[in-house]
């Protein structure tokens, strides 16, 4: 039995639209167009226990929608879902107990009192008996390491901060399902590889099922082995990691530093040539063929340092599906 | 059962006075700003009384006693009731009720307790003491019976405030901004400052069964003027089966306003 069970979930929205203008606004005064919108259409699938699952796509793919569904903060417009036996939108407060959704744009936390404020605040709502909740808390806070910052004022802190004690607070319930919503949104690069360090070791340690979504790939390639890529409301893709890049990019790129400048060397008859500068070359060669070219380049040039990577994820993806990602990249 | 809820209340009373506790120096100007508003109403009621010895059957010692119903219904308001519906708009209007929806408690009540303004206490001590005088003015000594019809009555209309403004507050899920409201309401409750039995008769059954007004000041203060007579049982259990009926409804409309939440980015 899945502890996540997705079936044709479906969520359409009505929203109000109107011209810009004047007179197009007094217009809708008395009567508004709806139009609708469909944010997720028909999807379905399932997630084992103990299992992170990353969600992929551009903004407004709906993979916010479907959290929201499996959270229980939206109602589904047809379709059905349950996670660990429960119908999540019936809000049953058993459910609630054993879930967290953090949301990377927005806080939890108490604006103008010190985090642990808020975490207390929390352990009550959730009623957490005592010893459990400083067992917890001393745990997390040893793990995210905000044993210094738990007096500062909220407001006071830094965006990598506050997002570590979001985290905290998140967690002092000790949720068995996890939905994280961009969870490293905004922070710099060694906090998001901190915070990813961390949602593994949580992951591991308590064997919580996890759905991520991340604009930034390397929080899925470093947490997720399985990945769902939506796009306008439908699942494009649902499988493997590996699989994705290994079916939809047979390339790798071969990045060459020469010594000196080979004029008139025939690179593209090698393969696609990426960049070509007096002393550094790009190339993108078929899977099969890169230890091929590399022995070439390496016999024929004096090549200086030679490297053959993976394309990054974000072209996979652009390449397989036509979506354009810098939308979600830099939005 | 009444255990957890009575903890979270007292939770979110205590960070209250944490967050007031920044502030001392706002909440004594603040403090002397009501004890202010106190005199102006005593000095109205005596302005009116210096002229004449009753209105509408209301005598000067009568209406003290619903200034003083007046300002801890106000208080109360501003305590409880205001501070946490201003801030159900702003979290409808942002999306951020989703917090509120992912706890395991009952939305409705934790969106009812979450912000106390503490200060205003001072509104409801002030208000029963002129209500406490004018009884002793009436009769001499306090009743402890009118004492406890006074509560009651209180309670009851307090509550019917309270679902009215829950009501307010639920439209929010359709019309996004109504954040204007706020301003219709406290005029129609400026109507409470006299006895309903002053207007004329379309306007008392207005004021008493459309817009309860009458429940929420003139009733709970002729139960504390500790004169049994001038309040009948039958005023008593409608205010009670107002109180109930009222909660029930409200509590009816909130739920289907949640059902209509969509959050603000989806």
């Amino acid at each position: 039995m899945p502890q996540i069970d997705v079936h044709n979930l479906t969520k359409t929205f009505k929203v109000p639209e109107r011209e810009g203008g004047v007179g197009a606004a007094m217009k809708s005064l008395f009567r508004r167009k709806q139009k609708e919108v469909h944010a997720v259409s028909d999807v379905s699938f399932s997630v084992a226990q103990g299992e992170i699952v990353g969600f992929l796509g551009p903004n407004g793919a709906g993979k916010t929608t479907t959290l929201k569904m499996l959270s229980g903060l939206l109602h589904p417009t047809s379709g059905s879902a349950t996670v660990m036996d429960q119908v999540p939108w019936k809000r049953d407060a058993t459910y609630l107990r054993r879930i967290s959704m953090l949301m990377g744009q927005r806080s939890q936390l108490q604006w103008d009192l010190p985090a642990t404020d808020s975490f207390y605040v929390h352990s009550a709502i959730y009623d957490i008996p005592k010893d459990q909740y400083q067992q917890t808390l001393d745990e997390l806070v040893a793990l995210l390491d905000i044993g210094g910052i738990l007096k500062k004022q909220v407001r006071t802190m830094s965006l990598g901060e506050r997002m570590k004690c979001e985290i905290c607070v998140s967690l002092l319930h000790r949720p068995s399902v996890l939905f994280l919503d961009e969870p490293t949104i905004g922070v710099d690069i060694t906090m998001q590889s901190r915070i990813r360090q961390f949602i593994g070791e949580y992951n591991r340690k308590h064997g919580a099922t996890i759905i991520l979504t991340s604009h930034y790939m390397a929080d899925v390639v470093a947490l997720c082995k399985r990945i769902i890529v939506i796009d306008h409301g439908r699942i494009l893709f649902d499988g493997q990691l590996d699989a994705l890049s290994e079916k939809l990019a047979p390339f790798k790129v071969i990045k060459i530093d020469l010594d000196r400048d080979v004029g008139a060397y025939d690179f593209a008859a090698l393969g696609d040539v990426l960049v070509r500068e007096s002393r550094k070359v790009e190339l993108r060669v078929p899977r099969a063929n890169a230890p091929g070219v590399a022995e070439q380049l390496l016999s024929q040039l004096p090549v200086q340092d030679l490297t053959i990577e993976d394309p990054p994820i974000e072209h996979v993806i652009e390449k397989a599906f036509g979506t354009k990602l810098e939308k979600a990249v830099d939005a | 059962m009444l255990r957890r809820p009575l903890k979270l209340m007292g939770l979110f009373l205590k960070v209250s006075v944490l967050n007031v506790a920044a502030y001392r120096f706002d909440m004594l100007v603040r403090v002397f700003v009501s004890l202010m508003h106190l005199v102006a109403d005593l000095g109205s009621v005596w302005i009116i009384f210096h002229n004449t010895k009753s209105v509408a059957g209301w005598t000067a010692a009568h209406m003290m006693v619903l200034v003083g119903v007046f300002r801890i219904v106000a208080g109360g308001i501003r305590i409880l009731i205001v501070p946490n519906m201003r801030r159900v708009l702003e979290d409808i209007m942002e999306g951020t009720l989703d917090f509120v929806l992912l706890r395991p408690v009952n939305a409705q009540f934790l969106v009812s307790i979450r912000e106390v303004v503490v200060w205003r206490i001072v509104d409801i001590v002030l208000g029963a003491a002129v209500s406490a005088y004018g009884c002793y003015q009436l009769n001499g000594h306090v009743p402890i019976q009118s004492v406890f019809l006074f509560v009651l009555m209180l309670s009851a209309g307090f509550t019917i405030v309270y679902c009215f403004w829950l009501m307010l507050a639920t439209l929010c899920f359709w019309f996004v901004r109504i954040q204007n409201i706020e301003m219709v309401f406290w005029n129609v409750f400026e109507a409470g400052r006299f006895p309903i039995q002053v207007y004329p008769n379309w306007l008392q059954w207005t004021l008493t069964y459309l817009i309860p007004l009458a429940f929420i000041t003139t009733f709970p203060a002729m139960a504390g003027s500790g004169d049994p007579t001038k309040i009948s049982p039958q005023i008593v259990l409608t205010a009670i089966f107002m109180a109930v009926l009222m909660f029930v409804l409200s509590s009816w409309f909130w739920r289907i306003g949640l059902k209509r939440y969509s959050g603000a980015s989806a």
